[in-house]
């Protein structure tokens, strides 16, 4: 493409640099273009719609041509027949020449003289006229008989006229008549121009007789100059004469649609134009002629007298007459095609040079996307895609830079990740066995877990039968020591002396304060070891149970009761009741030296917790020893003074921190003592 | 005047079984008493064999068991009338020393009539036997062997 390229550089130099300037020329150039083919193209005919104007023009040009011929023929035709009923007219009307005919027609009535020069005159004036205007004959007829009496042709003279006789045979009353046969050399069609020639009706006695002047003449050879004179009407043109019932009075130019010919005075036109012109209508009209062509035809009607009229069709064949139109559509059509082909190339040109860059680039652009940073645009121009193209190499000098770059960054991170990859297998390895050797120490530990269980489960069990055989064997002694001084009261009394007496009760209180001890002490091992069945309660409901088997306790005391309102807990119901009986069991005890005994249960909330208090206002007791409260068979208080075991209080230890809550004594020496106890928020049951 | 059937004691301990008769022997219920010393004892005399292979046929009123003896004790003796047919309708005391709930809640799951323990202080402990001799020896009426 080097002339393309010597081109471009030309035009390149040539133009101005700004695409937007050249895409405005290059429209312009467009624009002038478009327009002149237009113009062009109107001067040669037309497509583009404009065809349809021209189409039309040349039909009103067709019609009113059409029209001007027919005016033209028509009056031509009418004079034509208005001459030669003129030339009849003439002879028949002239008196002087009336009366010769009326000597030949009737010589009886004249001298014979007067008939030979009658019948001189008439032959003479007969031939003369003959001649002159160009008749085939002229003839004189008989109208009853039908003989002619005299013919301008030899050898006719008293010969029947088919013609004349058959005129007359329908009887019908009329002086002057033109008609159509086929009567002619060869049966060509003959033009019958008929005058009558009538008697007087006071000599003659009938209307109807009488002779009548037959001018003859062939159609062909009288119309003919007028028919086919059509030099106006082009190849297909032609006039159609025909009379009033259609019937073909000339010879046709075209054959039939069959290819026959048409033959006058016995062929009826049955297309539109000429039904119109035989019924008396005069017009234009755009229609198929007796082939079927379309055509575009005048119509005009010739009355030539009263009785005799004629139809006339001039009319063209449309394919005629708009073959020019036809053929300027071609010419204009070609022109704009070569000039569409012209437009094409110089845009496929114009397309190649201005965006030939540009698809370049973009190719670049897609090489580039795709991976391949060599691409360049490397296209020079100065205008906006040349500054593109500048902008864009540059842009992909740099990239192909970063590229290399990133490319170096990441071998140098993957170098670096790799590293640190092999250090991390390594620290997983040494994760795995440390992980091991955590699971290894785990399953020694549960193992020892579930030995220690086991350890101290058997404790349980040991502990269990210990008590066991407290309760059972330790006491069988006591009941029967108890039992044989009963016996030995009841039965041996008198046996004993007071100091006896004495002992034995020693004895007696001895036992039964040891069976005490075991009792309590048994029931304490229970606190401990007792399954516990937590549910939520109404911790007033629990208080009122455990105070209801103190009523022995405190007959005939004066107790102050002030019981507080009580929160719902979560814990063993039968373990809490013990808590309540033995805090009450306290406090009834140690106010019993109190002429009116004073003891309030109540329940606050403190840093979130619930505090259970019982206060009284017993003998109370010595802070100092508050520690020791709580201890088994710890007591500070004498059994003279007050009785008990000293378990009491270990036990309500025992059941409160078995609920996760801690229990506490506050007191002063006789000024009583309160005792606190909370329990768990939590839900949680804790093994003591 | 029908005949009185026998109350069988089952209890190791000479004291104790003393001190029972003593107490039956307020209501003059002693003499019905048969004593044996342990399960294995008991359980020769209910089907009557051994050295109870002589002995009158039928079983006793009531028996009073002790859950502690030698040999067989008082659960398994008691495990042994209530699954013997001839046995299972046998009324059965529990007197014992034993205040463990464990045996306790054997005992009735056993089929236990009653289940007494032996109070420590002597007269509570009279009381007591007597009411066991006079309800199951004297009122007590069992369904016809």
């Amino acid at each position: 493409m080097t002339t393309t390229t010597s081109v471009h550089g030309y035009l390149e130099r040539l133009l101005p640099t700004s695409l937007r300037w050249r895409l405005l020329l290059v429209t312009s150039f467009f624009t002038i273009a478009l327009f002149f083919m237009i113009i062009a193209a109107n001067q040669h005919g037309l497509p583009f719609g404009l065809l349809e104007g021209h189409y039309r023009q040349k039909e009103t040009e067709a019609i009113r041509q059409m029209s001007d011929i027919a005016d033209d023929k028509k009056e031509q035709i009418s004079r034509w027949f208005k001459e030669r009923q003129g030339d009849l007219r003439t002879i028949v009307d002239y008196s002087d020449f009336r009366n010769h005919l009326l000597a030949v027609a009737l010589p009886a009535q004249y001298t014979s003289e007067e008939v030979t020069r009658s019948s001189l005159l008439v032959k003479e004036k007969f031939e003369l006229i003959a001649e002159s205007y160009g008749y085939d004959s002229i003839e004189l007829v008989d109208s009853v008989s039908g003989l002619r009496l005299f013919s301008t042709i030899e050898g006719l003279n008293n010969t029947e006229s088919p013609v004349v006789k058959e005129l007359f045979a329908d009887g019908s009353d009329w002086n002057e008549m033109i008609f159509f046969s086929d009567t002619g050399s060869g049966n060509s069609s003959v033009i019958h121009f008929v005058r009558m020639v009538f008697f007087d009706t006071d000599e003659l006695g009938s209307n109807s007789e009488g002779f009548a002047v037959v001018f003859n003449i062939p159609t062909a050879k009288v119309l003919s100059y007028i028919l086919y004179s059509t030099g106006s009407l082009g190849r297909s043109g032609e006039v159609v004469l025909l009379d009033s019932s259609v019937r073909l009075l000339a010879p046709l130019k075209h054959p039939l649609r069959d290819g026959s010919r048409a033959k006058p005075l016995s062929y009826y036109i049955s297309a539109e134009p000429a039904k119109f012109a035989a019924s008396g209508v005069e017009g234009t009209m755009i229609a198929k002629d007796y082939r079927g062509e379309p055509v575009i035809a005048a119509i005009r009607h010739l009355r030539i007298t009263p009785d005799f009229g004629l139809g006339m069709v001039v009319k063209m064949d449309q394919e005629e007459i708009f073959a020019p139109l036809r053929e300027n559509l071609a010419h204009s059509t070609l022109l704009m095609l070569s000039g569409l082909a012209v437009l094409l190339v110089f845009l496929s040109f114009a397309a190649s040079w201005q965006f030939g860059p540009l698809e370049n680039l973009s190719e670049m652009a897609r090489r580039i996307e795709s991976g391949d940073f060599t691409a360049r645009a490397e296209y020079s121009g100065k205008n906006e895609i040349g500054l593109m193209a500048g902008a864009f190499d540059n842009m992909a000098n740099r990239i192909e830079h970063w590229h290399a770059e990133l490319e170096s960054m990441v071998e140098h991170r993957t170098n670096q990740l790799q590293k640190a990859n092999i250090q991390l297998a390594d620290e997983i390895d040494e994760r795995k066995r440390a992980e091991t050797e955590v699971q290894r120490l785990n399953s020694e530990l549960e193992l020892r877990v579930v030995d220690r269980t086991a350890q101290l489960e058997a404790a349980n069990k040991e502990l269990e039968a210990f008590s066991y055989s407290v309760s059972h064997d330790l006491r069988a002694p006591l009941r029967h020591i108890d039992g044989f001084i009963e016996l030995l009261v009841s039965r041996c009394r008198d046996d004993l002396s007071e100091k006896g007496k004495h002992y034995v009760d020693i004895i007696g209180s001895s036992a039964r304060q040891m069976s005490a001890l075991i009792d309590d002490l048994l029931k304490f091992s229970r606190t401990g070891r007792a399954d516990m069945h937590m549910e939520t309660m109404d911790m007033n409901k629990v208080l009122h149970e455990a105070l209801e088997n103190f009523s022995e306790s405190f007959s005939g005391r004066k107790i102050e009761w002030i019981i507080g309102e009580l929160p719902a807990v979560h814990g063993d119901i039968a373990l809490l009741r013990q808590v309540w009986a033995n805090l009450l069991d306290n406090a009834i005890k140690y106010t019993r030296t109190r002429e009116i005994a004073r003891i309030e249960v109540s329940a606050r909330k403190e840093n979130g917790e619930t505090i259970f208090s019982i206060k009284d206002n017993g003998v109370g007791f010595d802070m100092q020893y508050a520690g020791q409260l709580f201890g088994v068979f710890r007591r500070l208080h004498s059994e003279e003074e007050f009785e008990g075991t000293g378990i009491g209080l270990a036990t309500v230890q025992r059941i409160v921190s078995r609920h996760g809550g801690r229990v506490w004594a506050v007191a002063e020496l006789n000024r009583g003592a309160t005792f606190n106890f909370t329990l768990s928020n939590t839900k949680e049951i804790i093994n003591a | 005047m029908r005949d009185l059937k026998p109350i069988l004691l089952a209890e190791d301990n000479l004291k104790d079984v003393e001190l029972t008769l003593e107490a039956l022997a307020e209501n003059n219920l002693a003499n019905l008493v048969t004593r044996v010393g342990d399960g294995v004892e008991a359980m020769e005399y209910l089907r009557c064999e051994g050295k109870f292979k002589t002995r009158q046929p039928g079983n006793p009123a009531v028996m009073i068991l002790d859950i502690k003896m030698p040999r067989m004790d008082g659960l398994e003796v008691l495990r042994a009338i209530r699954s013997d047919a001839k046995l299972n309708k046998l009324p059965v005391v529990i007197l014992t020393s034993s205040r463990e709930e464990q045996d306790l809640i054997k005992s009735y799951e056993l089929g236990i009539n009653a289940y007494v323990v032996k109070p420590v202080k002597f007269s509570e402990f009279v009381d007591a036997v007597k009411q066991i001799g006079v309800f199951w020896a004297i009122l007590n009426e069992l369904p016809p062997e």
